[in-house]
């Protein structure tokens, strides 16, 4: 897009943003219906395929709007993908304020399930980028990284067993299985998975037997149909 | 141009059958095998037809005239790779009882550390592209049915759904180790075979056979 269009855009604005909050608010409106309509798209189109035009069309704004906000599309989605990023990681940090080792687990397993389950364009989004773009495997090393870490202080010595770099492995474990589950959609998959709490507890009950080579005791698993512990 | 290369192909194939080996064939396995070396350090997208060319020592007229496009080179390669993973771990699957977890990880260490290149290709590959998506799931798909038919032998408490799930979180559990080592190149994943296999079997085992405490 032509600089020239940016900068003109860029003065209005500065000219209307003088004129009080009303008109920056909307700035902010049209900036979000962008976003909201990207995310849209991402859950049915695969990033590379999608255009700003797509983009604008469902916004219901007009491409010069786009630029206004964006220079190009990579730079909104990785806007995007870095707020839901800051949303997953945070929650899925939350995990750790658990004293024993498969709250924990559960909770993290919860807030995978639910990042996937949410918003899956975006996740896939973000797989397809971190293929491409060093930087967003970066993102995912750096908070493993830290979960991997603080996952293993908190874990009691009686299961010294656990090391930092399965924990960190098993992340990424429970991440591809559901990328196959929510967004590849593989249709055996998703029949022998079951119900989103079902998913939510047999991969924490694997993910924790992978950690530490014992099953969770059957008293913390909520759900009747216990059918992964022996 | 894919009619004329689709002759050469048959041609290429019969000269193989008598033993022979003409011009034209040489060339085509030159094409492959470079393509092959500049998928090892680079991105199927970042190669062009003149990369191809210049590692293959070819003209680019040479390789238009064994394929239509690079699509279709690596259509090609791809689909070889895919049939030999096929093959491995149904060789894998054949060995019986407890040696079974690791002669299925190993069979899926060796066609990543093997074939480097093209494992990640195949990997990028299936998350960007559907029809891609499609071959992989083709390529495990049977295979899962088949894990989970022997997990359900083994395993009479595991009801059939169970058992699949659990079949398909073992085998998407040693390719999601297989990528971060591979795929994602990460620097504090194991590196030698011998330890990549060790690890992913115990954690296979660990997944499938843990008793109650």
């Amino acid at each position: 897009m032509p600089l020239a269009m940016t900068t003109q855009n860029a003065s209005k604005s500065a000219s209307k943003r003088d004129t009080g909050g009303r008109r920056q608010s909307r700035s902010e409106r049209t900036r979000q219906k962008i976003k909201d309509a990207a995310i849209r798209l991402l859950d049915r189109q695969n990033y590379f395929e999608l255009t700003i035009s797509e983009i604008c069309r469902e916004a219901g704004v007009a491409t010069g709007g786009f630029y206004f906000h964006y220079e190009k599309k990579a730079d909104l989605i990785e806007e995007l993908v870095r707020e839901h990023n800051t949303g997953f990681w945070s929650s899925l940090m939350i995990s750790l304020d658990y004293r024993d080792l498969y709250s924990a687990v559960f909770s993290a397993s919860a807030a995978l399930v639910k990042a996937y389950f949410e918003a899956p364009g975006l996740v896939r989004c973000f797989n397809q980028l971190a293929m491409v773009d060093r930087v967003f495997v970066k993102l995912w090393e750096d908070h493993a990284t830290e979960w991997a870490s603080r996952l293993v202080v908190m874990v009691d010595p009686g299961a010294r067993a656990v090391h930092e770099s399965n924990a960190y492995r098993l992340l990424a474990f429970a991440d591809l299985l559901l990328f196959d589950l929510c967004i590849e959609k593989e249709p055996a998959l998703v029949a022998a998975a079951g119900s989103v709490e079902e998913v939510t507890e047999n991969l924490a009950v694997l993910w924790y037997r992978a950690l530490i080579g014992k099953s969770p005791p059957p008293g913390r698993l909520a759900l009747p149909n216990r059918q992964l512990n022996v | 141009m894919a009619k004329s290369a689709g002759a050469l192909e048959k041609v290429g194939r019969s000269a193989e059958e008598r033993g022979g080996e003409n011009k034209g064939e040489r060339t085509r396995a030159r094409i492959r095998s470079a393509f092959c070396e500049l998928l090892a350090h680079k991105s199927f997208a970042a190669i062009t037809i003149s990369d191809i060319c210049r590692t293959a020592d070819i003209t680019v007229g040479g390789f238009y005239f064994h394929f239509p496009n690079q699509d279709a080179l690596l259509d090609e390669v791809i689909g070889e790779y895919g049939d030999d993973l096929g093959v491995a771990l149904d060789a894998a699957m054949a060995v019986k009882g407890t040696d079974q977890a690791r002669s299925i990880c190993a069979a899926l260490v060796c066609a990543y550390q093997d074939c480097n290149g093209l494992a990640r290709t195949f990997q990028q590959l299936r998350r960007t592209r559907s029809e891609y998506a499609a071959r992989w799931r083709a390529i495990t798909d049977p295979r899962i049915v088949r894990l989970a038919a022997i997990l359900a032998r083994e395993r009479p408490d595991l009801s059939a759904p169970k058992a699949a799930f659990l079949a398909h979180a073992l085998i998407t559990m040693v390719v999601s180790q297989l990528d971060l080592t591979f795929v994602y190149d990460r620097s504090r994943t194991l590196t030698t075979a011998t330890a990549l296999t060790k690890n992913l079997t115990l954690l296979w085992r660990r997944m499938a056979e843990c008793p109650s405490p």
